[in-house]
């Protein structure tokens, strides 16, 4: 891999995250070029501009739908339809030449999302236990929360620029979802398969307190799958079970570990939002409630994975200068 | 397909796709993977079976955040 390792400290910095995705893309693009060239030597025809594709992805910010358009690639792959794999590979090839127009507010619609709406819902909403929905909002909803998430950047970036920085990259395109029909309630939801997207529920980030935590929360995971180059941060065996600070249900160990690692971001913002924002006495105190709010279950979530957690060498770093930080800010 | 081609995915059998574990696939894949995740009755559950299945690993699609317990 021509790129230098990336320092795994949980300090947030925009400059890692712009490395972050280079190395994702190139990473993708490899492996795409891998598929096709399997492909190849099972006769498929190859889509006569393919290398431009994946050498616009090399070089510049690309649209998440090419991430979840590569993972149903390696599926169809993985599973030796080699028709379905072609059709795909043409749809990647169309959506990778676009001119970038993937950035920005936008909701869970095709004429956003380069027709792959379903192809996103589908990447997120594969939970038996907590199926949501992820329908678009309307044009309201869709103006307010542009306005909503210009405010909640506002106090990310007073508070900490470099936290703004990370979550204008990781977070370039920001995908509004109504989960009002799921049997589930969601917040925020994100997945290494859309890298570059992060997903929002409107309803329950009702206000730039709520939205800043949300994005703090989801741009966390993102940078965990990109520090940990998509491997697991754990050797403990995904069918273990342990409780997780956030949710009800017993969560496998990389779960808990990422759920206790964005619980220190959130309670890094609200703090520094609480400190360093322009806000009225009743919103500085439940942005400080808030943080400690997420400072108590990131202890609880610290436990579990001090008891349980088998680290990758990569993930212990992580991990370790994440605990570090929290445990060095003033509770 | 021949007895001496290679199928698509044994062809990439092994090979390095971010976010997926292709060790296995030269050998049907989903099965056969080591740590495939198992329900309390001892079978894959619907969706993990699904993405052990064609080896996504884990921690590749963990981040959604459904509310906070109270």
């Amino acid at each position: 891999m021509p790129f230098e390792p990336i320092d795994p400290g949980f300090e947030p910095s925009g400059a890692r995250a712009v490395a972050l995705d280079a190395a994702m893309r190139a990473r993708l693009a490899d492996s795409v070029a891998a598929i096709r060239d399997a492909a190849a030597e099972c006769g498929a025809p190859v889509p006569g501009d393919f290398d431009l594709a994946l050498a616009k992805l090399r070089s510049e910010p690309a649209n998440p739908a090419l991430f979840a358009l590569y993972h149903d690639m390696a599926v169809f792959a993985s599973q030796d339809d080699l028709a379905s794999l072609i059709r795909l590979m043409a749809s990647f090839t169309e959506v990778a030449r676009e001119d970038c127009r993937s950035d920005g507010v936008v909701t869970m619609r095709d004429e956003d999302l380069s027709g792959q709406a379903s192809r996103y819902r589908r990447m997120l909403d594969d939970e038996e236990p907590y199926r949501v929905s992820l329908g678009p909002v309307d044009v309201d909803t869709l103006a307010a929360m542009r306005v909503r998430v210009a405010e909640a950047m506002a106090l990310i970036r007073r508070a900490d620029p470099e936290l703004a920085s990370e979550i204008a990259v990781l977070g370039r395109q920001l995908v509004l979802a109504d989960g009002a029909a799921g049997a589930m309630k969601f917040s925020g939801a994100s997945t290494f398969f859309l890298w570059g997207a992060l997903i929002v529920n409107p309803a329950t980030n009702a206000d730039p307190l709520a939205l800043a935590e949300t994005l703090a929360h989801e741009s966390g995971h993102a940078l965990l799958f990109g520090l940990a180059d998509a491997e697991a941060l754990v050797n403990n065996p995904p069918d273990e079970r342990y409780p997780s600070p956030l949710r009800p249900d017993p969560r496998p160990m990389e779960g808990i570990v990422h759920a206790t690692y964005v619980l220190a971001r959130m309670e890094r913002v609200m703090r520094a939002i609480a400190s360093r924002c322009a806000l009225s006495a009743g919103e500085r105190e439940r942005a400080s409630a808030m943080a400690e709010s997420s400072r108590e279950f990131f202890l609880d979530g610290r436990r579990v994975v001090r008891e349980h957690a088998r680290f990758t060498d990569r993930g212990r770093a992580i991990f370790e200068s994440c605990v570090a930080s929290a445990m060095a800010a003033p509770a | 397909m021949t007895g001496t081609q290679k199928s698509l995915a044994a062809r990439l059998s092994g090979k390095d796709l971010i976010g997926f574990d292709t060790q296995a696939w030269d050998r049907g894949g989903a099965a056969k993977l080591p740590n495939a995740p198992l329900d309390d009755k001892g079978r894959p559950s619907p969706q993990e079976a699904a993405h052990a299945k064609v080896g996504a690993k884990p921690g590749v699609k963990i981040g959604i955040k459904i509310g906070v317990k109270p």
